[in-house]
């Protein structure tokens, strides 16, 4: 009894002996670099105090995993790691560890997308909840790896012959003893599976981040087009009033320019409510306050579309939609979490089939003093005879777990699929788009505009005409920033269905990259202002008095103010 | 009539290409406005010659007592001005095609070459002539095919001053600039020192285009002296006395009121010859109406004369049509909001539309290609802010016969000048009319 004894503590301490025994496994490895860095029993506090350990953790675990999650091909798979290792030095960078997440918000530079996905992984408290659930990994560790504690009992009665009945007794589950083994490696897996989903959910985090951060930036741009609009709207506007006051236009005219300016301006507040919703979003990724101080970029990149199928292999091509998705399905880690839990489920059945087949047996040894003085001592076994129940109704409810997950892993990889289709097909058109809008449109417009004013200056046409031109102009950059923005969000959805980080393709695409600024600023090339000469109040100055009398004979230009500049003027009696 | 099938049959259809492969040779190699075809004198000629400012009179060669001349009709390319062209469709190379000169009792034949892609005609317009000679497509005679040479032949029954256009697709082909004079000279010599003659016509070129549009019915965008507008229209050159004619035809959509500078001139004519002195009418300005011809005479006195349609909007070039109406708007304070946005923007015409011109003299922002500036010219004191049918009559004491030389600005006594007497805008006291009650 005594060795049994012994057995029993040893097995006890066992499973903190082996969680801090290290694996071969990488992802054990961080599993298990994750558990060395907590306190067993204080791992809530803890976690909950130093929000930055956690998410150094995290970004390990992410690190790790993106490590894994690489595009396959050779050349790729070490750009990709070599994009991982940054983000795993960046993670490691003194700011995070010595001041958090606010010496990276407050009063510092407008957020890069990157910096944003570190801040993210800090404070996003989604992916704190889930992280909690590596608690729930420990637990099924423990709980596989134990068997139940011991049973001691005593008893004495009272004896009418003068010396009272005394029983001792010990027992514990044989049961438990002989299923330990299989328990152990359901625990693991269940610890794996709860493992992986974590890493996934960074992960996604990650995408949800780039995500949020285009959609801020592009709404941020958009609101930039619409000033410029409600801008030239309301120079419209004011043109037209003084049309009006000079008796030039009609009720109806004002009346026209009057409702065109609160449209414009209509459309600036739905604007600027859009940059408030697109910003609080991204705080609650963040994990911070959308009041508080922080800054994104000011210009949307608009990615080189000559690169727009480069990843950096060797090629310059991503590769083909098959080869993506066998990468994902290789290298996801919901879907690893998914199979996994998949796995942990079956062999929660088959040790579940095991307990109930065998039934739970009690050993135990047990003394007892009889009230004669005789003093007996001996085993004892307790055996539920799986007679009338084989726990049939637990079988049924892991087999229901059991095929939900499957059929859950068949919609994922049918997702996955479908999703990596969908986003090259999105970043294809949205890359043409761009190039229509860059190649052609914006060119197009920015000529109208050029020669609206040339029109104008030989007053062909009014001042109306231009302002309106150059309106249509700004509009036409609305859908430049709805084209940008899809490139990019079909880009980062590439990166998640195929389970890399946005990095992968997003560095590739910005090459060269130009903002709308370019297109917000006026082109000297087509507007052409003759920089040379003020004009802050054209139409308004007498010209000079002439001197009286001829002062050039045959085919002489007048004297003008201006003839140094004189280009077009012929002498009335120019020959031709 | 002489159809084509008859005609061909008559030359012989080798005869006929190669005849049109060398004229046609000859217009696009040769012949150029300043060309003067005859070497004859005017007695020689029995007349004194009209002289086409910007054209140039076809010659013709005599054959068994036919004067025989050869037009071929072509798409051409013609500047309006320095900084307009168009690819535009006339005769022998020009727009309008040459001036033909005869004199009454001739006999004429004339040979149509058509080097267009379609077919066409040559109405000769005002003549007295055989039906099937008056060129009207499909009613006179069938239209001729692109590659096709006809010949016209008749009788000059009457003199005076006369055009010629197609009549086949003739809105097209006139809106391209089909069209010519055709002046008959009287059998006696007339008291004329110098005859001119000019054609008008309307052009819907619109601003930035190169070539008219034939669709256009009112708006026009150029309106032209024989196919030129100013600046570029030649002067009128006379000495000082000399007794002046000029010969004006209108072959475009508008009637046009032909005012001359400084003179009081005699309508003297029409495509009816030249009218009995009891029925000159003595005007300053003639209305010359659509499809009709008028002369003016007057005698020439010193100076540098305008001399333009007075139509305000024919002496401008191209011009917005319905813009809005800048004039009395301030847009101080306003202009340089609008230049944030567009450059180079230029706000004008507060105070009227005069400083148009000064903003384009000076460059300050280019215009449309190919398009001339709505005012434009530049005088001895200033810009002349005209265009289209304007030009000037430029009469000197000591002009050489035969000399149509521009003899350069007027230097008038300096007594004869309008001077400033004031700056002040105060200046005077000009009476107005009282307010009534």
């Amino acid at each position: 009894m005594r060795v049994v004894a012994i057995s029993i503590l040893q097995l006890v301490f066992i499973p903190t002996k082996w969680l801090h025994t290290p694996k071969a496994h990488p992802k054990r490895d961080v599993f298990y670099r994750i558990d060395k860095g907590l306190d067993v029993n204080t791992k809530s506090t803890s976690t909950n105090s130093f929000p930055w350990i956690r998410a150094m953790l995290v970004i390990a675990a992410t690190s790790s995993a993106l490590g894994c999650a690489n595009l396959a091909t050779n050349s790729t798979k070490s750009g990709a790691k070599g994009i991982t290792k940054g983000i795993t030095n960046e993670a490691a960078t003194a700011p995070l560890a010595s001041t958090g997440h606010r010496g990276l918000i407050d009063d510092a530079p407008p957020l890069t997308a990157d910096k944003a996905v570190q801040i993210a992984l800090i404070n996003n408290q989604n992916l704190a909840a889930v992280y909690a659930e590596l608690g729930f990994a420990k637990a099924e560790v423990f709980a596989g790896a134990r068997i139940r504690n011991p049973l001691l009992s005593f008893s004495q009665l009272d004896s009418n012959a003068g010396i009272d009945q005394i029983v001792w007794g010990i027992s514990t589950s044989l049961t438990d003893l002989i299923t330990l083994r299989s328990r152990k490696k359901l625990a693991a897996t269940q610890a794996l599976a709860i493992e992986q989903k974590v890493q996934a959910y960074a992960m996604a985090t990650q995408a949800l981040t780039y995500q949020h951060y285009y959609q801020y930036l592009a709404s941020k741009q958009r609101l930039q087009v619409f000033q410029e609009i409600s801008a030239i709207s309301d120079l419209i506007l004011e043109t037209t009033q003084r049309y009006s006051d000079a008796g030039n236009v009609t009720a109806l005219e004002l009346a026209e320019a009057k409702i065109q300016s609160s449209e414009a301006k209509l459309a600036l507040l739905n604007a600027q409510a859009a940059v408030l919703v697109a910003r609080t979003e991204m705080s609650e990724v963040l994990g911070v306050r959308a009041s508080q101080n922080w800054q994104i970029a000011k210009q949307l990149p608009i990615p080189n579309t000559a690169n727009r199928y480069s990843t950096g292999d060797a090629s310059g091509k991503i590769p083909a939609k098959d080869t993506l998705v066998q990468q994902a399905l290789e290298q996801r880690l919901d879907l690893q979490a998914a199979q996994t839990k998949i796995a942990a489920l079956t062999l929660k059945l088959k040790s579940h089939g095991l307990e109930n087949k065998v039934g739970d047996i009690e050993l135990g040894a047990e003394r007892e003093r009889e009230s004669d003085g005789e003093r007996l001592t001996g085993p004892n076994v307790e055996w539920a005879v799986p007679l009338f129940s084989q726990g049939q109704e637990d079988q049924l409810k892991i087999n229901a777990e059991l095929e939900i997950a499957q059929a859950q892993l068949r919609q994922l990889v049918l997702k996955l699929d479908n999703g990596i289709a969908l986003a090259l097909a999105g970043r294809e058109n949205s890359s043409n788009k761009i190039i229509q809008y860059q190649n052609h449109l914006l060119p197009a417009q920015a000529n109208a505009v050029a020669r609206t004013q040339e029109e104008q200056f030989f007053m062909l046409i009014g001042v109306f005409e231009v302002l309106q031109s150059k309106k249509h102009q700004y509009e036409s950059l609305l859908g430049l920033v709805d084209a940008v923005e899809e490139y990019w969000l079909a880009t980062t959805a590439l990166a998640k269905a195929v389970g890399v980080s946005p990095k992968v393709f997003i560095d590739q695409s910005n090459n060269g990259s130009q903002g709308l600024e370019d297109y917000l600023q006026p082109d000297p090339g087509t507007d052409s202002p003759k920089k040379s000469h003020k004009h802050q109040h054209h139409g308004m100055h007498n010209p000079q008095p002439r001197p009286a009398g001829p002062t050039h004979a045959k085919h002489n230009q007048a004297p003008d103010n201006h003839a140094s500049h004189k280009n077009h003027t012929q002498s009335a009696s120019a020959k031709p | 009539m002489t159809s084509r099938r008859n005609f061909l049959g008559f030359s012989g259809m080798s005869a006929v290409l190669s005849t049109v492969a060398a004229t046609s040779a000859q217009a696009k190699s040769t012949v150029t406005p300043e060309t003067n075809m005859s070497n004859k004198s005017n007695k020689e000629l029995g007349y004194n010659p009209v002289r086409t400012p910007n054209g140039w009179t076809l010659p013709y060669t005599e054959k068994d007592g036919v004067k025989e001349f050869h037009l071929i009709a072509e798409e051409i390319e013609h500047e309006f001005a320095p900084g307009s062209t168009a690819k535009c469709w006339g005769y022998n190379g020009t727009t309008p095609g040459p001036t033909i000169e005869a004199v009454e009792g001739d006999r004429v034949r004339i040979l149509v070459t058509n080097s267009l892609k379609e077919h066409t005609t040559v109405h000769w317009h005002g003549l007295i002539l055989p039906s099937g000679m008056d060129g009207v497509g499909g009613l006179s005679q069938p239209q001729i095919a692109p590659g096709e040479t006809f010949a016209y032949e008749f009788d000059l029954k009457q003199n005076g001053t006369h055009m010629y256009h197609p009549h086949a697709d003739e809105m097209t082909q006139m809106a391209f600039g089909m069209m010519g004079m055709f002046i008959i000279h009287p059998k006696e010599p007339e008291p004329i020192d110098r005859d001119y003659c000019l054609l008008t016509h309307n052009w819907a070129m619109h601003p930035g285009t190169s070539r008219p549009d034939p669709s256009v019915m009112v708006d026009f965008d150029l309106w032209s002296f024989n196919s030129k507008v100013f600046p570029a229209i030649e002067s009128i050159v006379a000495r000082t006395g000399e007794r002046v004619r000029i010969r004006i035809g209108n072959l475009s959509m508008w009637n046009h009121p032909i005012h001359l500078h400084g003179t009081s001139f005699n309508v003297t004519g029409s495509d009816g010859g030249r009218w009995p002195q009891s029925a000159w009418r003595s005007e300053s300005t003639e209305i010359v109406g659509v499809g009709q011809t008028r002369d003016i005479e007057f005698v020439a006195t010193p100076g540098d004369w305008a001399f333009h349609c007075h139509m305000s909007h024919h002496t401008m070039n191209a011009m917005g049509h319905d813009i809005p109406n800048p004039t009395g708007v301030n847009m101080r304070g306003l202009e340089g909001k609008i230049r944030d946005h567009l450059p180079g923007f230029i706000a004008m015409g507060e105070n009227g539309m005069a400083e148009h011109q000064q903003h384009i003299d000076a460059g300050h922002h280019p215009g449309p290609a190919n398009t001339l500036p709505m005012m434009t010219g530049s005088g001895p004191y200033g810009p002349i802010e005209m265009g289209g049918m304007f030009t000037l009559v430029k009469v000197r004491d000591d002009i050489a016969p035969n000399d149509f030389s521009d003899p350069g600005w007027y230097n008038p006594p300096a007594a004869t000048i309008a001077k400033r007497i004031s700056s002040n805008p105060n200046y005077g006291n000009p009476p107005r009319k009282p307010e009534s009650g």
